[in-house]
């Protein structure tokens, strides 16, 4: 660990550096919650001034940037950008309607179980950017309000990011950091993923799953959809069915050849986009690669790598081992307490604030607590508390995670406005649920 | 030549308070796609337009969102059920707000190239300083133009 005093003279007008830091941190955080300014523009901003304070140094900043992180990131964007555009979520969405032979609840269930599957192995926003469509075509084929479906959509896409290595961006930045596995997380985390999305789908059975009632007139109309014509492209759909199963393969044996997710994403999406304009003049390749390469949120990376800096410009001034001393003196230096804290801090945390500066910024937390519980292997349990807490917090509120703003804006240019207040009346209960499932999960297989 | 010079001098209008139905059938009636809504005093206010009702009656989700088409979807009877909700609605709140307004003085070219300019409306509407309806070129207008005289007349 660094030491503050080794900064001190750095750090301009001679400034305390931790409090420039905390100050830097903090300042940002905030006005990210404001959401007045865009995220990656802050975040930049802040990760300048952490080196123009003198609190890091360029080299400093640039090694604090979690490369595999932004790598797996950025390869499965691509592979995503070209399989959204094959109609293949439009056609597993209508297969799924269609399989319970419309009835209302049956559809529910089926468009929820399809995106939070998605949402396990592909961004969960695309996910729900590409099923929310096609579940408002078919409420107004059966004539119900779209409200419950999507509000499922909601829990489930986060749930299911929760399932694995890939799933969700705290996920992928923990399993980066502490060295786990896509083996790992779906040892450790996919079995309990099924049990918290049946108990939330109980929930939603008796908030709304009952008062939903079509005719058969309707339901015979939802089976009249044809998946078939959903896919637009099936060369490029098995071209992109062949690299989504290679990559998915790739990242579970990947522990075994010593390749980080990172290499696999990105070798990935470069076949992808080899194969995907195969055989098509120059310009045409040209075309369909800047096409893809438009479609990568570069907003989001960008996000990254400002809120890596941040946190690395905290993490030097010493204030995060602090943080984590203060935190341990609490829990008395128990496990058992420790991972309870950091499930239901994080839990909260992550309804309210971006889940993803806060996780950022728990992960050198968790880190300084090594020596206490007697070096990194001890810290597991601690690593699937956070990965649960963040990523089911995020069911909380709207403001929780990006894909419940995204449905909560295309629900509202639909004409189905979801509110802040009521979404949040049926959603925190909802969570605090999900968060109480984990938490027993997480004692009786790691803490007993 | 001026937008002054081509532009159509009788032109049907609406206004604010008129009802969407009714309108729809006078512009049915008279195949037109656009018109132009003024307020009392002969000012533009908008336009009414085809496309504009279309927009409204077509859900977003399916032209805003990721849908790149919808073959896949039967006929779930979406279009009339919407038509049908804005029917008894009055202009004012169907109606586009921001139309392309040109100045009498302005060349054909740059008419020419504001309809071009803008996807969704096929009427420049010439108006003189105090935004009062003098007239309206559609891109039709601008072909017969160019057709009859040959060649643009830089006078």
């Amino acid at each position: 660990m660094h030491n503050a005093e080794e900064h001190l003279s750095h750090v301009i007008f001679g400034w305390d550096p931790t409090w420039v830091a905390v100050t830097v941190l903090l300042l940002i955080y905030g006005i990210i919650m404001l959401e007045k300014f865009n995220r990656a523009v802050l975040s930049l901003l802040g990760a300048g001034l952490m080196i123009f304070c003198g609190v890091i140094t360029q080299k400093q900043a640039m090694a604090g940037i979690d490369f595999n992180t932004i790598g797996l990131l950025t390869g499965m964007m691509v592979i995503v950008a070209i399989s959204q555009k094959t109609g293949m979520f439009q056609y597993v969405a209508i297969k799924a309607a269609k399989s319970v032979k419309g009835s209302p609840w049956g559809i529910l269930v089926m468009l929820s179980v399809v995106t939070a599957v998605f949402s396990a192995f592909l961004d969960n926003v695309t996910t729900v950017l590409l099923i929310a469509p096609v579940t408002l075509l078919i409420t107004e084929a059966l004539g119900v309000r779209p409200y419950p479906y999507l509000f499922a959509q909601i829990l489930a896409s986060n749930i299911g990011g929760t399932a694995t290595l890939i799933g969700d961006p705290p996920n992928i930045m923990i399993g980066s950091a502490a060295h786990l596995s896509f083996y790992d997380f779906l040892v450790n985390l996919a079995p309990i993923t099924p049990v918290i999305f049946a108990v939330v789908l109980l929930c939603v059975w008796f908030m709304f799953g009952r008062d939903l009632h079509a005719s058969e007139e309707n339901k015979a109309l939802v089976m009249q959809f044809n998946e078939n014509e959903a896919i637009t492209n099936p060369q490029l759909l098995k071209k992109c069915l062949f690299v989504l199963f290679a990559v998915i393969a790739g990242f579970s044996v990947a522990h075994s050849f010593h390749l980080e997710p990172a290499s696999i994403a990105m070798f990935g999406a470069a076949v992808l986009l080899l194969l995907q304009s195969f055989g098509q003049s120059l310009h045409e390749k040209d075309h369909a690669y800047e096409g893809v390469m438009a479609e990568v949120e570069w907003t989001t990376i960008f996000f990254f790598v400002g809120l890596f800096i941040i946190v690395t410009g905290v993490e030097h001034t010493g204030v995060i081992a602090l943080l984590a001393q203060k935190t341990l003196s609490l829990t008395g230096g128990s496990m058992t307490a420790t991972a309870a804290a950091v499930l239901w801090v994080s839990a909260i945390a992550s309804a309210l604030i971006d889940n993803i500066p806060f996780v950022a910024t728990m992960i050198p937390l968790i880190q300084s607590m090594a020596p206490t519980f007697g070096g990194e292997e001890a810290l597991v349990p601690l690593w699937w508390a956070l990965a649960l807490g963040a990523c089911l917090g995020g069911n909380g509120s709207l403001i929780g995670a990006s894909a419940n703003l995204i449905v909560a804006g295309f629900a509202q240019r639909a004409g189905y406005p979801i509110a802040f207040l009521e979404f949040l009346k049926h959603a925190f209960a909802l969570m605090l649920l999900t968060i109480l499932v984990a938490h027993a999960y997480l004692y009786f297989r790691y803490l007993v | 030549m001026k937008a002054e010079d081509i532009m159509v001098r009788e032109v049907e209008t609406v206004q604010l308070h008129e009802n969407v139905g009714d309108i729809l059938h006078r512009m049915r009636t008279l195949k037109y796609r656009t018109l132009p809504v003024i307020d009392e005093h002969g000012r533009v206010l908008g336009e009414f337009s085809t496309y504009k009702i279309l927009t409204t009656i077509v859900p977003s989700y399916i032209t805003s969102g990721d849908l790149d088409h919808v073959e896949f979807v039967p006929d779930i009877g979406v279009l009339k059920r919407r038509y049908n909700e804005i029917a008894s609605k009055i202009v004012a709140d169907i109606m586009n707000p921001s139309p392309i307004l040109v100045d009498e003085k302005s060349s054909v070219l740059s008419v020419a190239a504001e309809l071009l300019a803008s996807h969704h409306s096929s009427l420049a509407m010439v108006v003189s300083k105090d935004k009062h309806l003098k007239g309206v070129v559609a891109r039709s207008d601008i072909l017969c133009f160019v057709q009859e005289s040959g060649v643009e007349n830089r006078a």
